[in-house]
């Protein structure tokens, strides 16, 4: 697909088609990608920004396209991907690679609350008009996804943290099962999420402007950040 | 790519639009392209730079502009508490803005400034909760419709939670938005929420007023509160 092609959507979501390239990029990344750890039988879960957003904003999503995985048998994946992907980062525990335009990053765990199941991923390009079948990945519960998302807002205070744990909250159903997460998170992370709406800085506006589509459903950071933290003080509270 | 074959959302912003336009598509281009569609009727210019399809949802409109949500009477319509569609929409923002027409609607922002939370989503739009628009209608007395809050109550009154969340809000607020809240909806409000209120409100002197400060009307001693409207009137609303 062209450029060109995408001005369309670009017109209508309001994203630069540029970037909407980086997204059908990685909707023909994705399956390669798990179908080589599948090959392989090597365990992994997709989690973070874009995992949530795919799989469970639906039109709501903003765009994301790097890869997080949670690797259950890390020295087995990264020795599969080595094959595959130029890795770029090698720390303790974690490696990130480039998979043609698509970062990756690989994160070593032992285990998680829950196991990853296979759910369908939707591009967001797919909610404007362009036929695109939906991925299958392994990923985790929402409860679980957004409660990782809400620690990592609380570690470091991007405004697409705010975006995706604003538009979670609005839509997780199970919210005695975000609790538990979010109270074991929150004493194994040592964080505290309610103390974090003290120094969250409006930073990234830019960011917020060019990656959230259709500009004329989302309101201002403010409204979100004020959002985010009324309604984890009345489920944590 | 030819200027006449453009797509155009909804509502756009002629400068964001023209960023991501193809670059062979000049800026004279685009605003003869704008213009032109103005003239036939087919786009509206809202405001400066700010252009919407005729046949746009103006509560999407009333959102693209200001960014907040929509709140008052026109979030209890989205919430199915009132039928009649009416001329005023209410956006909740966190400043001052001027009224915008659009149509024959007039959306009026309304600065909620540090209470400008509590939504939900509604068919993709972004409203108050139930418990957030009746807070809001006692805190900026001025747009809210009584007839319609207390309608609204004797349709469809709030759970447990839902007064929890009321709570909340007012002890963000001031007292007289506390005062109002008591006095009106006493009788319709669980005995420990009116409790509660009176207990946050009692630890602050002097009088409040439903309306205008100064004008007199009814005293409920209760509530130290002059109901310069008559508020009450529409209790039975139905």
């Amino acid at each position: 697909m062209q450029n060109e092609d995408l001005v369309p959507i670009a017109q209508k979501t309001g994203i630069d088609a540029e970037k909407l390239k980086m997204e059908l990029e990685l909707f023909v990344s994705m399956p390669e990608i798990f179908g080589i750890f599948e090959r392989n039988n090597a365990d992994v879960g997709m989690y973070g920004g874009t995992a949530i957003n795919k799989v469970y904003f639906g039109e709501r999503q903003r765009l994301s396209y790097d890869i997080d995985l949670f690797c259950y048998n890390y020295d087995k994946a990264t020795s599969i991907m080595d094959k595959s992907a130029k890795r770029i980062v090698d720390k303790g525990g974690r490696a990130a690679y480039m998979y043609k335009s698509i970062r990756l990053d690989l994160w070593k765990i032992e285990k998680t609350p829950e196991k990853p199941q296979k759910l369908e991923a939707r591009s967001l390009l797919t909610f404007f008009g362009y036929v695109m079948p939906p991925v299958l990945v392994p990923t985790y519960s929402l409860e679980y996804l957004l409660a990782e998302k809400i620690i990592a807002l609380a570690e470091r205070n991007l405004l697409k943290d705010i975006y995706d744990a604003w538009v979670g909250l609005h839509i997780v159903k199970d919210r005695q099962k975000l609790r538990n997460y979010l109270m074991s998170m929150q004493r194994k992370r040592k964080v505290d999420v309610l103390f974090m709406f003290d120094s969250v800085i409006e930073k990234n506006l830019d960011w917020y402007k060019e990656k959230t589509i259709d500009a004329i459903s989302y309101p201002e950071p403010k409204l979100m950040i004020k959002d985010v933290h009324a309604k984890l003080e009345e489920l944590l509270g | 790519m030819e200027i006449s074959n453009l797509e155009i959302p909804d509502a756009f912003d002629f400068n964001r639009m023209l960023k991501i336009l193809p670059k062979a598509i000049t800026r004279r281009q685009f605003a003869y392209f704008v213009n032109n569609a103005v003239r036939k009727g087919e786009l509206v210019r809202i405001v400066r730079g700010k252009y919407a399809k005729k046949s746009a949802n103006p509560f999407k409109i009333a959102l693209f502009l200001f960014h907040g949500y929509i709140g008052f009477s026109s979030a209890l319509y989205l919430l199915g508490l009132k039928e009649e569609i009416e001329r005023v929409i209410y956006v909740g923002t966190s400043r001052n803005s001027p009224r915008v027409r659009f149509l024959n609607k007039e959306i009026v922002p309304v600065n909620l400034s540090a209470l400008l939370y509590g939504t939900q989503f509604i068919n993709g739009l972004v409203v108050s909760t139930y418990a957030k628009t009746i807070f809001d209608m006692f805190y900026r007395p001025k747009y809210a419709s009584f007839f319609d809050l207390y309608r609204a109550l004797n349709r469809k009154s709030l759970s447990r939670e839902e007064w929890k969340e009321l709570l909340h809000y007012c002890t963000k607020s001031n007292v007289s938005t506390i005062r109002r809240i008591g006095y009106a909806l006493e009788g319709k409000a669980p005995k420990w929420f009116t409790g509660a209120l009176l207990r946050i409100s009692d630890e602050h002197g002097g009088v409040s007023y439903f309306m205008r400060k100064g004008s007199k009307g009814k005293f409920s001693k209760k509530w130290h509160l002059y109901d310069d409207i008559d508020v009450l009137r529409w209790k039975n609303a139905e």
